[in-house]
């Protein structure tokens, strides 16, 4: 009995630490024929306990899952794409605890005591989305934080008046293929979006 | 220049449908690099024939990228005829290659690369390039490529110094597209074609109309880390002397990434 026990308790263990994971999703640029993807698969495939490596050729997207235990930082995952001889872009990560980072491998600037902060509606579909439009807003000078929310479809910025203001970055979230209360994105772009984030009906 | 024509149109009419991504060029180096302390190993087999002679050699070519923008090579070749004196090994090369360009964009890139390579005079004194041309020689170029999605382009230029016989140095220029026959997919399982130009003239005759224009013809097959690639190189003009001149040579071989 007591076996039994023992062997329930290593296979519940050994479940959740499998469940352990972080997820991960990096859209590659670069990738200009499927045979050369293998050199940026191989770069993944080094680090210990990395699962499920799928790589997007038409969209450029790569998706893996690490060991929550590893903490990998997205700033690991932008070297290892340019190590491989690629560019990263539009880099996320849900954690293990739910908590979603994005980044493009760039440190946050500070907001002085000047700095405004506005909500507004951005359409949208996953965390892809999410690294997109918070890149889009925050490559408008004077944008401090831009943090878009999956579920509510509401983006927050905050900014410097005296550069930045919400026309400015409604416009240029648009243009990264993203309809908000004030801008539409144009056609083109919209159908080059990946296919996961395309949202209109 | 009818043969000239017919590829042209052929090249034409295939990129102009829907084609989808491509792999590594068959005849010509490439710009791209698979990344840091990654490599290829490719051993091929060759068939050079020309009027006067013709050599059988077995080519072990690998490439390791110390960085991701530094790579270096190794050629060995062992030729195989006839005769003894055609037999053994022919001239070992070394070589380091330098991307120094890339831009990439969604699904495309741009890189652009210098290249410099030593053969050593290990083989017979034959004035054959690869099977012993009996001189070092050293090349030194330029590789570009431009991949996307939708069409592969390829371009290198140099020029084969010779300093023991400089009427044997000379300037080579080749252009290649690839173009799949299947839509891209990861793993890849690709069949490709290739449409691959070689053109060299002689530095003693620059500016004299000695030179020769190739055409190859490739067939690639590429499946997850391996490629398997067929191609039939002939002169479309060619006025070399003899002992670079080729009525054809048939490339068939592999590569592996490591």
């Amino acid at each position: 009995m007591k076996k039994i026990i023992v062997l329930i308790a290593i296979f519940f263990a050994a479940f959740n630490l499998n469940a352990q994971t972080d997820a991960f999703s990096v859209r590659v640029e670069g990738l200009g024929c499927p045979f050369c993807a293998y050199g940026l698969e191989k770069k993944f495939k080094d680090v210990k306990g990395i699962k499920n490596l799928k790589i997007e050729i038409k969209s450029g997207v790569m998706t893996f899952n690490a060991p929550s235990a590893n903490n990998m930082p997205l700033s690991e995952v932008d070297t290892r794409v340019s190590k491989a001889g690629y560019t990263a872009k539009e880099m996320s990560v849900k954690r293990a605890n739910g908590k979603v980072e994005t980044g493009n491998g760039k440190k946050e600037a500070v907001a002085s005591k000047d700095a405004k902060t506005e909500t507004f509606a951005v359409s949208g579909n996953c965390e892809m989305c999410e690294a997109r439009i918070e890149k889009a807003a925050k490559s408008v000078m004077g944008v401090v934080k831009a943090d878009w929310d999956v579920e509510s479809k509401k983006m927050t910025v905050t900014f410097e008046p005296s550069k930045a203001n919400v026309k400015g970055i409604q416009n240029a979230v648009a243009k990264a293929g993203h309809d908000n209360g004030t801008f539409k994105t144009g056609e083109k772009t919209y159908n080059d979006l990946p296919a996961c984030c395309q949202y209109r009906d | 220049m009818k043969k000239l024509m017919l590829i042209v149109l052929t090249i034409s009419i295939l990129l102009s449908e829907n084609t989808l991504a491509q792999g590594p060029p068959i005849t010509l180096d490439k710009p791209i690099m698979l990344g840091e302390k990654k490599g290829t190993v490719r051993p091929m087999f060759k068939i050079i024939n020309s009027d006067n002679r013709s050599f059988k050699a077995f080519i072990a070519d690998a490439d390791y990228n110390f960085t991701n923008t530094l790579a270096t090579m190794i050629e060995v070749p062992f030729t195989f005829g006839s005769t003894d004196e055609k037999a053994g090994l022919g001239d070992v090369a070394l070589g380091l290659k330098y991307q120094f360009f890339r831009k990439d964009g969604m699904g495309k890139t741009t890189r652009i690369a210098a290249k410099v390579k030593n053969m050593f005079a290990t083989g017979k004194k034959l004035e054959t390039p690869i099977i012993g041309m009996g001189h070092n020689m050293t090349y030194v170029g330029f590789l570009a490529a431009r991949e996307s999605l939708g069409l592969g382009i390829q371009a290198e230029l140099g020029y084969n110094l010779v300093p023991t016989a400089s009427h044997l140095g000379n300037l080579d220029y080749k252009l290649g597209f690839g173009l799949p026959c299947f839509e891209a997919v990861y793993p890849v399982d690709q069949l490709n074609l290739y449409f691959e130009f070689e053109g060299m003239n002689m530095a003693k005759h620059l500016g004299k109309n000695q030179y020769a224009i190739y055409y190859a013809q490739g067939i690639q097959y590429a499946k997850n880390i391996y490629t398997y690639d067929l191609s039939l190189q002939f002169p479309l003009k060619q006025q070399l002397p003899s002992s670079y001149q080729r009525n054809f040579v048939v490339l068939l071989g592999m590569r592996v990434i490591i």
